[in-house]
Order: structure tokens, then sequence, then C-alpha cells
């Protein structure tokens, strides 16, 4: 099973930006990065005790999984209904 | 909530935005050099003029008011950006960046006597204000009236950059050079080795004296940062894969919820952040 962002209580990325690029998104109860914001910096993909954050390697982005605004796609293709949002 | 106008069509906007927040969120294109959306609002560019009551203001500084009524393309403005353009394409006639802004505005060339020794620096200031902003303060604007530049102090290696390239990467006319291979980085004439991963040895994508930093700074234990992406996901696969096979008392405990729970908040994805993530 991929494990994609836990979307912590206590999130280590969000701790480690220090341009409140990362936000949570109180209705779908995700971390969102703003792009806008971030600076790449490098902080949170160093943070995220879980490898969760990525730099894209042609864009040199920064990105974390943000429960794609409430509708994950990942739970939606995925054919054994493996993965569940509810 | 207040409601503003802008080109005529009113807007609603939120007590303590500035009316460049305002045009952003609507897609009013509104040039800006100066400006980012992680700092401060600085004004210095005068790239991102409007109109307000006949007069001329740069709209990254200027707070929404109500009934406020902004001209963002009448003559004035156009005629005030052309000057600062006409400004900065002498300043920096081979910033492309520059070049691509005045070419909107009908220009190609300056009209004044173009500065063909300079680089392309604007002072934007803009990457002094995220290293400030990052705890640093590495670099300052440096020397006096038109010898102005971004520098070093003492022209040396900073003793306080801590190679994290952010300066760099946001300068809106990339003016400030680096170097990058696998196992390193050069920016402002200093070196920085890239840190090794606690657990494989591989070279990580911070520098050591980023790891030190930034835990520093959250407050996180060192080794949170000194980790690569595979061994951590690897680590994190491995943690699951033995949640689910062994909800042993100790791991439960560990994370903080009941076995009850963890099925819950493991399908709704929110699970709690260990406050000690415990690696095996
Ligand atoms: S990116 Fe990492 S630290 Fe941040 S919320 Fe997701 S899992 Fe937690
Ligand atoms: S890379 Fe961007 S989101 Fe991550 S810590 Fe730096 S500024 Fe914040
Ligand atoms: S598909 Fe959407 S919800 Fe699934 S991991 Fe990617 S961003 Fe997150
Ligand atoms: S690379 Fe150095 S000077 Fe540039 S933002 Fe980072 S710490 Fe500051
Ligand atoms: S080096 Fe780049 S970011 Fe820094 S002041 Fe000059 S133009 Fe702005
Ligand atoms: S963006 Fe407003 S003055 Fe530079």
């Amino acid at each position: 099973m991929p494990i994609t962002c836990l979307q912590c209580e206590d999130a280590a990325c969000v701790k480690a930006c220090q341009y409140n690029a990362l936000t949570r998104n109180e209705k779908t109860g995700a971390i969102e990065l703003n792009e806008k914001k971030c600076v790449k910096c490098s902080a949170c993909l160093g943070a995220c005790p879980f490898g969760n954050v990525l730099l894209e390697n042609n864009s040199g982005r920064f990105v974390k999984c943000d429960l794609c605004l409430g509708e994950p796609m990942c739970a939606k293709f995925c054919p054994s209904k493996t993965l569940e949002y509810k | 909530m207040v409601t503003i106008t802008i080109d005529g069509i009113e807007y609603e906007a939120r007590e303590g935005q500035t009316v460049l927040d305002v045009a952003k969120e609507n897609n009013i294109p509104i040039p800006s050099l100066c400006h980012h959306e992680a700092l401060k609002p600085w004004g210095a560019c005068r790239m991102c003029v409007v109109e307000l009551n006949g007069k001329i203001m740069a709209s990254c500084t200027l707070p929404v008011a109500k009934d406020q009524n902004i001209k963002t393309k009448s003559e004035l403005v156009k005629t005030v950006r052309k000057v600062v353009l006409n400004l900065l394409l002498a300043r920096c006639p081979h910033s492309k960046t520059i070049q691509q802004l005045a070419r909107l505005y009908g220009i190609t060339k300056t009209t004044l006597k173009a500065d063909e020794g300079r680089d392309n620096c604007i002072l934007c200031n803009v990457c002094t204000r995220v290293c400030a902003q990052l705890g640093s303060s590495a670099i300052a604007t440096v020397k006096r009236g038109s010898e102005k530049e971004i520098g070093t102090p003492f022209g040396e290696k900073p003793p306080d950059c801590i190679g994290c390239l952010s300066c760099a990467r946001n300068c809106p006319t990339e003016t400030i050079k680096f170097e990058e291979t696998d196992a390193g980085r050069i920016i402002w004439n200093k070196s920085f080795e890239m840190a090794e991963c606690s657990i494989c040895k591989a070279k990580t994508v911070l520098t050591k004296e980023q790891v030190v930093f930034f835990a520093k700074k959250s407050g996180l234990p060192e080794e949170y940062f000194a980790k690569c992406d595979e061994c951590a996901r690897k680590e994190t696969a491995e943690t699951f894969a033995q949640l689910v096979i062994n909800p042993g008392a100790h791991i439960m405990k560990a994370w903080g919820f009941t076995f009850g729970k963890l099925e819950a908040k493991a399908i709704t994805a929110s699970p709690v952040l260990p406050q000690k993530f415990e690696r095996s």
C-alpha cells in the first residue's frame, strides 16, 4: 500500500516552515502547501519523518498530498478499494 | 468584509488585505517585482502602482478600505509603470525578466544610458528578506548610492549562510549564482557538503548546515532532517506493516491511541503524529 501524508496533528513540516506556507485546511483536515508562499528552502522536506514532502525534479516545486482538496483521486481510482476516504 | 471597486467591478475584500492581494485573488493582472507572498510588503520597486483618486500608489502596500475606487489600467498608471521600466532597463539592460515586462509596455530599449557592466540585480531585497525571515540574515545591501548591491559581510564568505539557496531561487531576475552537485553546493563563494542519511549514508538534499539550523529553528531532533526520503518511507512502511500485522500494545501506546481508534483514524487519514517517533 502506498503511504502518503498522514496529515499529522502536530505536524513536523508545519513546525519547520518559517514562511507560513504550510497550513491546515479546516474543511478537509489536510495540511496544504501554499506554493506562492513557499520559498523552496527544503525545511519541510527534511522535517517530515515519513518522507512525504516531495521535490518535483523537473519543476523544482515542493509538493505534498493535500487530500486533493477533499476528493482524493488515489482513493477514487484504487481498483481494490484498499484505499478508502471517509 | 469591505467592498472595493477595481476597474469598475466590485470585489469583496477582507480587512487587512492589500489591493494587490485582492487583485491577485481575482486574477486581475498587476505586475510586481519586490512582492513575495511569504514576506511582508516592501513597496520598493513601484512596478505594482495603481491609481486611487487621481493619485499613484503602490498596490502591494495599500490596505483595502471601504468604497475604494482603484484603477489598474489608466493612462496615468501606464505612464508611471513605463517610467519605472525605463529606469530598470537602464540599470540592468540584460535581465530577461525586465526585458519581458518592458515589452508588455511597448519598451524595447531604455531611453537612458544603459549600465552595461552591472549584474541584473534590481535591488528588490527579496533575497535579503527571505534570508532574514529564515533567521539567517547572511546577506545584506552593501555600499551606498549608485554603488548599492547585495553582498555578504565584508565581502567574505557569509558565516551565517546555511546554503539553502532560497535567496537564489526567489530572485526575480535570477542574479544570484550557485553551483549544485549531488555531493554539495557553492553559493556566495561558500562551499557546502550535503548531510548524510543517518541510516543508509547516502547524501540527503540538505546541507549539513541546513540540518543543524532547521532542527534548532523547529525544535525537532536533527535526525529528522538527516534522513533520506527513501529510508524515511521504508521505515514508515515497516511501522505500518507492523501495526497492521501485530498491533502490539507498545506500538499503540507509542502512537498514542487504542486499536479501535486507530482503525477509524487511519482510514480517515488523520492519525496523530507521535510526540516522539521511535525508530526500530
Ligand atoms: S508532510 Fe509529513 S510531517 Fe507533514 S503532515 Fe504529512 S506526514 Fe506529517
Ligand atoms: S520548502 Fe516551502 S513549504 Fe517547505 S518549509 Fe520551505 S518555504 Fe515552507
Ligand atoms: S491522489 Fe490526492 S489524496 Fe491521494 S495522495 Fe495524491 S494528493 Fe493525496
Ligand atoms: S543560501 Fe545562504 S544567503 Fe541564501 S537564503 Fe540561504 S542562508 Fe541566506
Ligand atoms: S539579487 Fe535578486 S533578489 Fe536580491 S535584491 Fe537583487 S534582484 Fe532582488
Ligand atoms: S511590488 Fe509593490 S512596490 Fe514592488
